[in-house]
């Protein structure tokens, strides 16, 4: 593969960089216990960037592998027809080539779909055997190898070699014309056997459901509201790791400039894509350059953007190894890989311990952005009455402005986790996982609506 | 070529189907810095669905890997559960226009010629404009083990913009598509739109009752009835079909797939059912919904021509052009239909009611002030919210015109009793 993308990279001038991506994945949905889709893919992707000196850049994204060579003679043709007025220059990095493919352990291709089928219908059957008021349920196995080849014609060089395996699971629980559901899911980097056994969670998703069945609405109003590590690692990653990405060109995003306070003392921020065992861990990003740690707040101040080569020239910045592209095909662009929000001090019985009446959010089951608005779905509430959590509630959105929901952030505790679910930044388009990060979190007075139903 | 490969996989199964998508895409963008890059897709994928022993499964890949694509469709239809597939024979094809030669043609010189006219005109002091222009140029092949055996060719152009005032941060995106080259009516369509849009000046709120007449203009209708789409489609329309609410008798709502050369316009489905014009809607009142193969197949009601099996999403239902048909109210006499009310250009993207329910509540931001029939000026801040089904039966007036959007052809709506609140 490498002398072919030589070739290719060599066929013409200026920046070039080719970037091949062969996905295998398989894919069970169970709805109830009948399946409704058991597939597998075999996906190829290639993109090939040139950027000719005094132009712009020319893109040619292809599925047919064959087609490298003719897509850079074609990318560099379309970066000759355009000029832009500033030039587009490139921050420099270090060249780097790296080998990581490595052959996999439990590889997920080598088993039989059926076996995996046989799987999710084991888990599917405890979840829905758990209680008879689960009336409904969506349950999901997933796996997927993905191997990365890239080249540029600085030098820089990836071969990437890896797998993850996914679990979902949907229930919806039914009783006297009452109906609410729970929803849980697990993303673990490895193959087969990598997620081990996990009966108890798809229990626990059924339970979730029916003890909320009968669990008393919130009464609306104004609440001192603690976030558990999952729902904080949500919050912080919308409302403001996706201001500290800088935008590539055009007007489809705002971002907090440096400078800006956008929340309390005790609110840090930062993405590292280096932390050891994500799953969206990375040595080089799709441009090629090495990733690092990225600060973007400090003490509630915007201390740096996320960028990738392009951006970092233009705003005078180092490169942070933040180009990633969310598919196959596509283009990168600064996004997160693994987002966190810094721990604080102390545990969270004490960060409850001064609430006397306040809400507690386990996870979220929805973040919806509608313009400024942003609406926390619960996944679980619980009162806090006089600093202890007391019974199970139901719970309306939480409604806020999304700019100015952290600077009623109050307290951060001290008792960090990195999030194993399916998270992923809200953006039109494809959507490139995230892993966020975060201890819990108290904020002030936030909205809480009526329920309905 | 799909043709030959569903024939010598035949004798394995009971049934199969087939689609690939050939495209390429050319697109380029241009902003304040001009013109800033020019990027191609080029795609084959195919999709296959293998009806065997008594089991139904499909996989989706490259084109390029056809072999292995058949192969894990097979392995599938082993780890499904029990399913019919009933694919249709070949039968005439109608007559549509899904292609435009000079839309073909387009090359990245052109797009940046177009792109940059569109620039010209809307780039002024205290905007920053963002301008882009694309085409698609390929082919869609059905085929099934019946012996149906199609290929159309298709093309797609669109332009738009994004244009943001500085001083009121407003961002302004408008945008066509259509299967033939945008031209200079294009452009001024475009440019029309987005110095409506921020043309009028910013007012303070507090002016408003608790709720309004509203003046949705075509584009925030698309947004609007969102939920009667969900409610029309598959699984769904066949549980609910029973259970329609009364809509306005002056509804009337056509799936047309067969109206010439827009996005979606095409002869047959991915799943081989010819293509049909199905009135969804007529008089107010729900008459049909619209099905794919496999759920046809499997409830014995006949398919409606409204399958997709494209490349690695799961085959499913989808409607084609939707055409809302027009009222007899002249475009200039609607503000007066409204009186003292609302203007709705256009609903904030991803704004659209709760599909299930119908209730919906949405930021507005091209929402304007409507006094004695005369629109005075634009809110900033506004949502909007209601029920779309006792909305559409509150129906004041339907707009003479429709505007093409997309694949979407629809008048104006005057409703009345839209809930509506500044933030």
């Amino acid at each position: 593969m490498r002398e072919a993308l030589s070739r290719a990279v060599a066929a013409t001038t200026g920046y070039v960089e080719v970037r091949l991506r062969r996905r295998w994945s398989t894919a069970v949905v169970f709805r109830k216990q009948r399946v409704e889709v058991a597939t597998e893919y075999h996906a190829f992707g290639g993109v090939a960037r040139c950027l000719v000196p005094g132009h712009g850049w020319g893109a040619v994204a292809f599925t047919d592998p064959d087609r490298a060579v003719a897509a850079v003679h074609r990318a560099h043709e379309l970066s000759l027809e355009t000029r832009p007025d500033r030039p587009i220059m490139l921050a420099p990095i270090p060249i780097r080539q790296m080998e990581q493919a490595d052959q996999l352990i439990g590889d997920p291709r080598l088993v039989p779909l059926s076996e995996k089928r046989e799987l999710l219908g084991a888990l599917t059957g405890d979840l829905t055997g758990q209680d008879r008021r689960v009336v409904d349920s969506r349950t999901s196995y997933g796996d997927t190898v993905l191997e990365t080849w890239l080249l540029t014609s600085e030098g820089s060089w990836l071969h990437d070699l890896r797998c993850e395996s996914t679990l979902g699971a949907l229930a919806v629980a039914g009783e006297d014309g009452a109906q609410e559901r729970a929803l849980e899911s697990l993303v673990v980097p490895g193959g087969w056997g990598a997620l081990g056994n996990r009966s108890g969670l798809f229990r626990q998703v059924a339970e979730r459901a029916v003890s909320r069945l009968h669990a008393p609405p919130v009464r609306a109003g104004r609440y001192p509201v603690v976030f558990d590590p999952r729902a904080t690692g949500a919050l912080t990653l919308q409302g403001v790791v996706n201001f500290c990405r800088a935008p590539a060109r055009g007007l489809e995003r705002e971002i907090f400039p440096l400078g800006t306070r956008v929340g309390p003392e005790c609110l840090s921020v930062g993405d590292d894509p280096t932390a050891p065992g994500l799953r969206t861990s990375l040595a080089l990003d799709d441009e090629g350059t090495p990733t690092s740690q990225a600060m973007l707040v400090q003490n509630g101040v915007v201390v740096g953007h996320l960028h990738t080569r392009e951006t970092a020239a233009r705003a005078g910045a180092g490169p942070t190894g933040h180009a990633l592209a969310p598919t196959l095909r596509s283009i990168p662009a600064a996004r997160p890989a693994n987002s966190y929000l810094v721990k604080g001090q102390g545990d969270f019985e004490s960060l409850i311990a001064d609430v006397p009446s306040g809400i507690y959010v386990a996870d979220v089951l929805g973040l919806a952005i509608d313009g400024r608005q942003l609406s926390i779905t619960p996944a679980v509430t619980r009162v806090i009455r006089d600093g202890q959590l007391a019974e199970t509630v139901r719970c309306a959105p939480i409604t806020c402005d999304l700019f100015s929901l952290f600077g009623r952030l109050d307290r951060v505790a001290g008792d960090f986790t990195w999030d194993p679910s399916a998270a992923g930044l809200h953006e039109a388009g494809p959507i490139r996982p995230v892993t966020t990060g975060a201890p819990h979190t108290r904020f002030l007075d936030l909205d809480v609506g009526p329920l309905y139903g | 070529m799909i043709g030959p490969l569903l024939i010598d996989l035949a004798p394995r199964v009971t049934h199969a189907d087939a689609a690939r998508v050939l495209d390429d895409t050319l697109s380029v963008t241009v902003d304040g810095d001009g013109p800033a890059g020019a990027t191609a897709d080029e795609s084959d994928t195919l999709q296959v669905r293998i009806a065997a022993a008594g089991r139904v499964g499909w996989a989706g890949g490259a084109t390029a890997a056809a072999a292995d694509v058949i192969r894990a469709a097979l392995r599938s239809a082993e780890s499904s559960d029990a399913a019919v597939l009933l694919p249709p024979a070949p039968a005439p094809l109608p007559t549509v226009v899904t292609r435009s030669p000079a839309a073909s043609s387009l090359s990245a010189r052109d797009l940046l010629g177009l792109a940059g006219g569109l620039m010209d005109r809307l780039q002024r002091r205290g905007r920053r404009v963002e301008v882009w222009a694309e085409r698609s140029a390929g082919s869609v092949e059905v085929a099934n083990t019946r012996g149906v055996s199609v290929s159309y060719e298709v093309t797609l152009a669109g332009i738009g913009a994004a244009v943001r005032d500085d001083r009121t941060r407003a961002l302004c995106r408008v945008h066509l598509a259509q299967v033939g080259a945008p031209g200079l009516s294009e452009v001024e369509s475009i440019v029309r739109e987005t110095e409506f849009r921020l043309g009028f000046p910013v007012l303070e709120d507090g002016r408003l009752g608790p709720a309004a007449r509203v003046w949705f203009r075509p584009r925030a209708v698309r947004a609007l009835v969102a939920p009667l789409l969900a409610r029309l489609a598959g699984q769904t329309w066949i549980e609910g079909r029973h259970q329609w609410p009364t809509l306005d008798r002056r509804l009337t709502l056509i799936d047309d797939p067969l109206a010439d050369g827009r996005p979606a316009s095409r002869p047959i489905s991915d799943d081989g059912v010819v293509a049909r014009r199905v009135t969804l809607i007529e008089a107010g009142v729900a008459r049909a919904g619209i099905l794919d193969l496999r759920l046809a197949s499997s409830t014995r009601l006949p398919a409606t021509g409204h399958g997709q099996q494209r490349g690695y999403a799961a085959p499913k239902v989808g409607f084609s052009n939707l055409v809302m048909l027009p009222g007899p109210t002249p475009v200039d006499q609607l503000a007066a239909e409204v009186g003292d009310g609302l203007l709705v250009a256009d609903l904030a993207p991803g704004s659209a009611p709760n599909p299930a329910a119908g209730v919906f509540r949405v930021e507005a931001p091209w929402t304007y002030l409507v006094e004695k029939g005369q629109v005075v000026g634009r809110l900033d801040g506004a949502v909007l919210s209601g029920d779309v089904f006792a909305l559409l039966n509150r129906v004041v007036a339907v707009g003479a015109e429709q505007d093409w959007i997309g694949s979407w052809r629809l008048p104006s709506l005057v409703l009345d009793g839209v809930v509506v609140a500044v933030r």
